[in-house]
Parts: structure tokens; sequence; C-alpha cells
């Protein structure tokens, strides 16, 4: 269902950040992708939702190569979270999340009631019902991160991609957030890029990480936890019991 | 309601307003004051709302294409380039009234490239080198314009009047047909932009959202560029720069209309009630005829420090 060939890219022609990836995933599930800052995570997100243009190689996502399909139709099949959630201007809350199902809009920016109702469901699981009639400037951080994350289940498609879905958001919405993502990944590809280590190992299918050394490893928890200090160039601490990773920071 | 009733109060207002602006000092009984009214103030009325609304609507426009509340045509440099363009018209074919509007064309669009160019070779945030350059442009393009209206041997006070902005035309009969086109081509492209609105929404949130979300983010981007670009570079062919009405009136009504569908209208609406009105003093506040950018520009600035004090306290 999705599946990267030969991807390259770097901001120069030159240096390049990614090098020669290969990705296949089939099946519906959470795809993490781990490794240092710099190292690329975003921006493979980003060409994966077809926001950057690869150097070489390409992305086909439902049968359809991303950069050669119209833009409507690939909002129709994936979303994407930002890792940047500032606004530059400011906005009513709920008509930006309406802008999630952009692509069924009419001209006057209107949209049926069917999806009206979802994004009256998606804001109450998101615990935002109450922020229905705020402005963007008046948010938290983590307030902001959730109505993002609304208008990216609006959207929906079959791939999801998330940059960092759980900065900023709180230890108790945190749970109920996951098991939203477990929920979604049923019948979806969630791709996460993720730093929390506990997130990713318990929660994935399988482990994408990215090195600075342009070495790629793509599999599922129990391959990757091996590899794992080659990710990240030193040792990392966890503890394994019951088939559930505890990563230690000390 | 109460919204509705608002509105019914400042569109009786401005009709008002312009029935005072035609029959200013006119006798109706007299058939050649009759005559001044429809040859003379009529068409300068529809030349008024038109460059209000132009530019408004155009400033609202490019203040979300840039993110940045001090864009407009001004500020950008591109109604500089246009002028340019209509002087050199002048100085090269004599003034034809269609090779004027196609140099201005021509030349606003190549400032506004080079205003691009110019800002992403300064460093800094963008918001501020954007209008840097633009600055830059139009002072550049100005100095060279009073250069050449002096070569020209221009009467002091045209010269002035191009780049202060005047309303003061003269209609040619034989270019009617032209006229019409013009306006037909503003109201035309009005109606692009409000068609557009949804995607200028999309623009404002940034690229990244915008593309995600399903929209052409940079094609989006340029082709609004050219159609805001086609707006000025008419407008200015006529009533030369007006400086201050694209960065005021979009960022009032911005306080309380964000979504563009909204926002755009009532850009063009108080845009072409604000230069009516300032034409109208400028034209009978004094025993002269002053330009009417010197009396937008009096207004203006005190207001806009007003409102910008407030746009970028909110985001710091």
């Amino acid at each position: 269902m999705l599946k990267a060939e030969a991807l390259t890219f770097g901001y120069e022609a030159k240096v390049q950040l990614l090098r020669d990836v290969n990705i296949e995933i089939d099946e519906p599930g959470i795809y993490s992708i781990i490794g240092l800052n710099g190292s690329g995570k975003s921006t493979l997100l980003k060409l994966i939702a077809g926001i950057l243009k690869p150097l070489s190689g390409k992305i086909i996502i439902e049968g359809k190569d991303v950069s050669k399909t119209n833009i409507i139709e690939l909002s129709k099949i994936r979303s994407y979270l930002p890792q940047n959630i500032y606004l530059p201007i400011d906005f009513p809350v709920i008509e930006f999340i309406r802008y999630g199902a952009y692509s069924e809009m009419d001209i006057l920016s209107r949209i049926s009631i069917k999806k009206e109702n979802e994004i009256k469901s998606i804001m109450e699981k998101m615990n935002i019902a109450d922020l229905k009639k705020r402005m963007t400037s008046t948010l938290s951080a983590g307030e902001m991160q959730r109505i993002h994350i609304a208008k990216a289940i609006l959207q929906g498609g079959k791939v999801m991609l998330m940059d960092e879905p759980v900065n900023n958001i709180d230890i108790s919405f945190r749970r109920r957030f996951l098991n939203l993502l477990r929920d979604l990944s049923k019948d979806k590809i969630v791709i996460i890029v993720m730093h929390d280590l506990n997130i990713a190992f318990n929660m994935s299918k399988k482990i994408l990480s990215l090195s600075n050394q342009n070495l790629v490893l793509f599999g599922s928890p129990e391959d990757m936890i091996i590899k794992i200090d080659l990710v990240y160039n030193e040792k990392i601490n966890y503890i394994k019991n019951n088939n559930k990773y505890l990563f230690i920071d000390e | 309601m109460k919204r509705f009733l608002y509105r019914v109060f400042v569109l009786l207002i401005f009709i008002l307003f312009i029935y005072v602006y035609l029959t200013f000092k006119i006798e109706m009984s007299s058939s050649s004051q009759i005559q001044i009214l429809l040859n003379i103030r009529l068409p300068r009325l529809i030349l008024a709302i038109l460059t209000g609304a132009g530019l408004s609507l155009s400033g609202a426009v490019m203040q979300t294409l840039f993110r940045n509340p001090l864009a407009d045509s001004y500020m950008l440099g591109i109604s500089g380039g246009a002028l340019f363009g209509v002087m050199l018209s002048k100085f090269i074919f004599g003034g034809n009234l269609i090779i004027n509007v196609i140099l201005s064309f021509v030349f606003s669009v190549l400032s506004f490239f080079l205003s691009l160019i110019l800002s992403k070779s300064i460093k800094g945030d963008k918001r501020f080198t954007l209008v840097l350059s633009g600055l830059m442009l139009n002072i550049i393009f100005s100095s060279v314009v009073i250069v050449m209206s002096m070569l020209m041997r221009a009467d002091a006070k045209d010269m002035f009047y191009m780049l202060m902005g005047s309303l003061n035309i003269i209609i040619l009969k034989r270019f009617i047909f032209f006229y019409i086109i013009l306006a037909l081509l503003l109201i035309f492209s009005f109606l692009f932009f409000f068609i557009k609105s949804k995607e200028l929404d999309l623009l404002a949130f940034g690229d990244e959202i915008a593309i995600s979300s399903g929209l052409e983010a940079k094609k989006s981007f340029y082709t609004m560029m050219l159609f805001s670009v086609l707006i000025v570079s008419i407008l200015v062919s006529f009533s030369g720069i007006i400086g201050f009405i694209g960065v005021l009136i979009p960022n009032m009504v911005r306080i309380s209309k964000q979504k563009h569908i909204k926002l755009l209208p009532e850009s063009i609406f108080y845009g072409a009630f604000a230069l009516t009105l300032s034409d109208f003093i400028a034209k009978n506040s004094m025993a002269f005829e002053m330009p009417v950018g010197v009396v937008t520009s009096i207004v203006g600035v005190p207001f806009l420090f007003i409102i910008l004090s407030r746009s970028f306290n909110a985001k710091s």
C-alpha cells in the first residue's frame, strides 16, 4: 500500500540527507520513524506527503506515484500533521479544522452536514469540543497540537503521516490519544516521527531508523532493538518485560 | 440581525456620500453643470471606487500570500515599477493610453520579481526584508520618474499627482471602449479572488499545510500574484501611486473577519469608501486640489500604527 523506491534527497544536490531509502509497507498499523536530530526524519515524512520532491526515486501510495498524482487526489489518500503547529495568522478554530475537508469544499468554503458532524465527533474525541468558538491565537501549544491532529483525522486517507504527534500533549490526554492512534491504525497506515522510544517500540508494527551516516534500518521492534545502539551511536539502556520495552535515560 | 442592520446602515451612508460627492456645489437646474456631473464627476467617482477597491483587495491578497501585515503594492515596490512603466511610455511613445497600461503591467511584474530576489539576498526575517527591498525599489523608481518628468519638462504639479496619486483624470472619448474593457478586467479580477478565497485561507496557514490539504501552493501563489499585479498596474496607470489604503483597510477588516470569503468583499467595500472619501477631502478641503495620496497618508499612518502595534503584539 505504501512503497518508497531508491529515495534520495538533499537540500543541496551535493549533500544528500537521505540516500537510497527503500520502504515497503503492505498492511495497516503504526510505523515509527526514529533517529537522531538532523537525520532526516521530518524530511522523509515530507517526501512521503509530497510536500518535498525527491532528487531521485519515487514514492507510491495506493498504487499512485506521489510526485505525479494530482494534489487533490493525493489529499484524499494521505493526511499530514506538520511539526510546526504555529499559524502565521489568527483564525477561528472550527474553520481551521474544517480545512481538513478542503477537497470537498464548495466555492463558499462550506462542507456537507455529514462532514460537519464528523468534525463534531472528532473534536470530542480529541477533547477540544470546548474550543469551538475560540481563535487560534488564544490557544496553548497543546491545544494547537490537538487542533492540527483533528484536522488531519478529518482529512483521513489510507495513510496518515504525523510528525511528533504527542508533542506538547499532557500526560492525562496522552493515553487517550495513543488509543485513538491504535484505533486509526486498524485500517490505516499511520507513520509517525517519534522521539519517545517507549511509544515507538511498544506500539509500532515496524520501526524505521535513520542515522547520520545514511544508514537506513527497517524492521519489527524485536529486530530493531538489537541494532538500537547503532542508530544512536551510543549505548541505549532498556528493560524488556512481557514483550514490552522500557527505555531508561540514566 | 444586528450585524445585518449595521451593514445596511454603512451602505446607506456610502450611497448618501456618493450623492454628496457627485452633486457638491452643483446647481442641478443648470444643464452645463449637470454635464460636469456626468462627464467629470461620474467617471472620477467610478475611478475612485475601482481604485480604492482594487488597492485594498490586492493589499489583502498580498498580506496573505506573504503572511505579512505590511505587504501591499506600495510596500512591495510593485506600484513604483508600474509608475516607471507609465513614465517610460510617456517618454518614448508620448503616452498612448494602451501602451501606458501595457508597460505599467510589464514593469510591475519585473519589479515584483526584483523585490523577491532582493529580499532573498538580505539576511533576516523575511517579513521585513521583503518590505525593505520593496521600499528601496520604490525609492529608486520614484527618483527615476522624477528625472524623466524633468527631462520632459513636465509640470511639477503633475509630477506630484503621479508620485502621490490623484484621481483627477481627463476622460478621452476615443478610448471609451478601452476604459470599459479595463473596468471589466478589474471586476473580473475581483471575482477571481472571490472564487479563490478558500485557496487564500489555506495559503495563509503556510505552504506545508496548504500542500498537505490539497492545494498546489506555488502555482496558486504565482497565479494570485499575477492577478494582483494586473490590478495594481491598471490602477497606477490612471491614478499614480496611492499609498496606505492597501495596508490600512485590510488590516482593519481583519480584526473581525479572518476568512477570505468575508475579508475580501469587506476590504473591497471599505477600500472604495475610504478612497472616495479621501478624494473628496483632497479635492475640496483646500483652495487647490491636493494629491489624494497626501490625504490617505495623513489619515492612514496613525491608524496604521495603532493596527500594526496590535497585530505584532498579538504574535509575540
